[in-house]
């Protein structure tokens, strides 16, 4: 089920909320399993055969969870090991097995010159988001971390609608004690209030900017394929605005769910951890990742990035892990040379940032020039990011160049005529796509970032604006409901 | 505490009394006909009910154009390859294209088909008339095609029935409201003995027509929909003489016009005589000749309530003039 849908907002959402208050009101377990069951519904209305995998996968982490922090009760250190190291591989194997082993059969195949195949393999909605959640689980009960077992909040810390299927990742230690709470049970008109205006922002962002731009993406990103084998050339400025659409188009596809993630939590009194805040206004790629899908970096860095040694060995080793991190965390999205790519132009880049960092360091130079430094860095980081989102939405490497060739002014000369341009900037749609474009770099660069919205509860008058503002912009949203339009991140 | 319970309630209020309006007309913004969608009128009143004929899938294939015995260049009457199941019924082997994906009967237009590799004998060149003097003009002013040809995706029988019952919740809500609206105003005007024709909006027009239960099955059949952009003024000379020209381009085969007469020409605009033009001096079959003597014979549906194009009968009595005309050659 997706958050833009009918069937979500005008009944899944408030049969869901008043079954849990009023469940919730009689028993805190009832009021739990209530929305487990809703969650796996939820899962279920997209494919229910996939339900019984995810079940499975809950069932199987639980039990392992269980025995670990047995073996850590008793202390016996080896078998404790032991069961972390299968539990996780089990994971990582079923997540290469439905992610992975078509894009390692068809290299292999390439490299050797033979003909393995598997069937087509459709890929479980959000199986890279609960695999990476449980083996958090796994790692922290193996460091002792995790407290509570209670199997009903453990699904419902796995399956909680509002993160399933796209984030963000989150930790057990963030989530049971918010299950575990009797007043997570009771109505907070006030979270409601902001859950709503975070919903509807969410909502916004997707159907008003990111749905929008989707088309011109295509267009440009299909149209350099195209030139690929016509011999046609793609202009600078149609590379640019494929580029730069694609850019805030992730943008407010990903971010605009994360908002009705936590919007939707919210009116059930949870909050989920902050997963963006306005990354497109970082100065630096180090910053950037400490505002892009920040509940991923951090899983990363904790469960990656540190075990591999982290910065503790030298800067080589330190380049080397920080490498190595974004690779595979590129290779997380999807299994594909063109995201192997992006993770490793991020590990370049930041390899890069922590050199210069030391640089200055070393010849003591002050690292802050002010605000037209800042505004250099900014505008660097955002080339660079803008770059490497090109690599990342390509369908191959040959188109990825092509645009990126295009970008700096180095495409080949068109062997056809002028007519076939991709975007005339001078039609009606290519001023669309320029105002478009300007709506929503205005919004990353100037609006503060969507966690500082809050219900202001000061008077009539504010609640009216207020709930006059909601009411009418869920009116535009939901009349942009009628085509089915899946989040970008529910692919990784 | 208490604003943000108001908040809370009135926003679930009217999301609730929004969703209501949504379950109730919703499933008016799902259309089966071209006319019904952009007037944003419900099928209910304007869809067709009455079994047109089955036809089996086999008779959609599209041969290759190195082995077609015709080649068909037409427009959204040809696309869906009805028409033409007629002649694959008789054995004949045909392949389709578009006029986009030829840009026109360009000045090279003998030498490409030749480069295609096509043998037949047989070229038709369907248009319809709202298009017959644009695409004219355009072949003429073309002198190299260049074909943007992607294989057609493959084609199935056209339902023999629509099933009006059928809920669909996939729409907008705002194309379910407003014709929700347009169908209980329309309704209350073709109580109006007076009635003659409404515009809808720029493209559409409801117009009564004479007889009209006896032409057509939807519910409101004394009212049928219509292009608003159909002229009532008739073809010229000078389209024939540019014909003429163009078969001039294409006479190593046997080229034969199928100019389809707008649904408006067929029910509510008499006086037209391009076709019995077209017909001395082109050898053009008379399409519209055989849809008046259709419509006069009591077929129903032939162009149906909804829809700009023919209904599977009337799309079968085109193939069966045209592959009478592909007999007589």
């Amino acid at each position: 089920m997706l958050f833009n849908s009918y069937e979500f907002l005008f009944l899944f959402l408030p049969v869901t909320l008043y079954g849990f208050f009023w469940l919730g009101r009689r028993s805190v377990a009832y009021g739990a399993a209530w929305l487990a069951l809703a969650s796996l519904l939820f899962y279920g209305f997209w494919n229910p055969a996939y339900v019984g995998l995810l079940l499975a996968s809950i069932g199987f982490n639980y039990v392992f969870g269980l025995w670990i922090s047995r073996a850590n009760a008793r202390r016996q250190a080896g078998r404790k090991r032991h069961l972390l190291i299968f539990s996780i591989t089990a994971n990582l194997a079923l997540l290469a097995y439905y992610k992975y082993a078509n894009f390692f059969l068809t290299n292999i195949d390439t490299l050797t010159g033979s003909h393995w195949t598997l069937p087509d393999i459709i890929l479980p909605l959000g199986i890279s988001f609960f695999t990476f959640t449980q083996i958090a689980f796994l790692v922290d009960t193996y460091q002792g971390k995790v407290k509570e077992y209670d199997f009903v909040h453990y699904v419902l810390f796995v399956t909680f609608f509002p993160h399933l299927i796209a984030g963000p990742v989150l930790h057990h230690k963030e989530m049971m004690p918010q299950f575990a709470h009797l007043s997570t049970y009771r109505p907070d008109w006030n979270n409601i209030a902001t859950g709503w205006l975070l919903l509807t922002l969410g909502l916004c962002k997707k159907t008003m900017l990111a749905d929008p731009l989707a088309p011109y993406v295509n267009l440009v990103f299909d149209g350099a394929q195209t030139a690929l084998t016509t011999g046609a050339a793609v202009h600078t400025y149609e590379a640019w605005a494929g580029a730069l659409a694609y850019t805030l188009q992730i943008y407010f596809d990903f971010s605009g769910y994360t908002d009705m993630a936590l919007g939707t939590a919210l009116m059930f009194n949870i909050r989920l951890p902050t997963n963006f805040n306005s990354p497109y206004k970082a100065t630096s790629i180090i910053e950037f990742w400490r505002r892009w899908h920040i509940t991923l970096s951090t899983f990363l860095r904790d469960y990656l990035y540190i075990p591999l040694g982290g910065n503790r060995h030298g800067q080589a080793r330190r380049h080397a892990n920080l490498l190595i991190t974004m690779l595979l965390g590129g290779l997380w999205h999807g299994a594909g040379w063109t995201f192997v790519l992006w993770g490793a132009m991020h590990g370049s880049f930041l390899v890069i940032n922590h050199l210069w960092q030391g640089v200055c360091n070393r010849l003591q130079i002050q690292t802050d020039f002010g605000r037209i430094g800042k505004l250099a860095g900014a505008a660097l980081t955002f080339m660079a990011v803008v770059s490497a989102w090109v690599v990342f939405r390509a369908d191959n490497l040959p188109q990825a160049l092509t645009l990126l060739q295009a970008m700096c002014g180095m495409s080949p000369p068109a062997n056809t005529f002028p007519a076939n341009r991709l975007i005339e900037f001078s039609s009606k749609t290519g001023r669309d796509l320029l105002q478009l474009i300007a709506l929503g770099l205005l919004w990353v660069w100037i609006l503060p970032n969507s966690s500082r919205i809050v219900f202001r509860d000061r008077g009539p008058v504010l609640t009216v604006v207020q709930g006059f503002g909601v009411i009418a912009l869920l009116c535009v949203v939901i009349d942009r409901f009628g085509n089915y339009s899946p989040f970008l991140y529910f692919q990784f | 505490m208490r604003h943000a319970k108001i908040f809370s309630l009135v926003v679930f209020s009217a999301l609730l009394a929004y969703g209501a309006i949504g379950f109730l007309c919703l499933p008016l913004a799902s259309f089966e006909g071209d006319l019904t969608r952009m007037g944003m009128v419900p099928e209910s009143h304007y869809g067709w009910t009455r079994e047109q004929p089955a036809l089996e899938p086999e008779w959609f294939t599209q041969s290759d154009i190195q082995e077609a015995d015709v080649l068909v260049i037409g427009d959204s009457f040809s696309v869906d390859r009805t028409w033409q199941t007629v002649l694959t019924r008789s054995g004949l082997r045909v392949h389709t294209r578009h006029w986009h994906d030829v840009q026109g009967i360009c000045g090279d237009f003998d030498l490409w088909l030749r480069q295609q590799g096509f043998k037949g004998k047989h070229l038709i060149i369907q248009i319809v008339e709202r298009n017959l003097v644009k695409y004219a003009n355009r072949s003429l002013n073309c002198s190299v095609t260049r074909s943007k040809y992607k294989p057609a995706p493959r084609r199935t029988p056209p339902p023999r029935l629509v099933d009006r019952a059928h809920r669909s919740y996939d729409g907008k809500m705002s194309v379910g409201l407003r014709t929700w609206f347009n169908g209980v105003r329309q309704e209350r005007r073709a109580l109006d003995a007076q009635f003659t024709n409404r515009v809808l909006n720029d493209d559409v027009r409801i117009a009564r027509v004479e007889n009209g239960c006896s032409l057509f099955s939807h519910r409101q059949c004394s009212e049928a929909l219509f292009l608003n952009w159909d002229k009532p003024e008739d073809i010229g000379e000078a389209t024939l003489a540019e014909i003429a020209t163009i078969n001039q381009r294409v006479r190593e085969w046997n080229t034969i016009w199928a100019i389809v007469p707008n649904k408006s020409t067929v029910y509510l605009q008499s006086g037209k005589t391009f076709w019995d033009r077209a017909e001395q001096q082109l050898h053009a079959p008379n399409l519209l000749r055989i849809a008046r003597q259709a419509i006069d014979a009591g077929t129903v549906d032939l162009y149906p309530g909804n829809n700009t194009h023919f209904s599977t009968t009337g799309y079968l009595l085109m193939g069966e003039t045209l592959k009478n005309a592909l007999d007589r050659r």
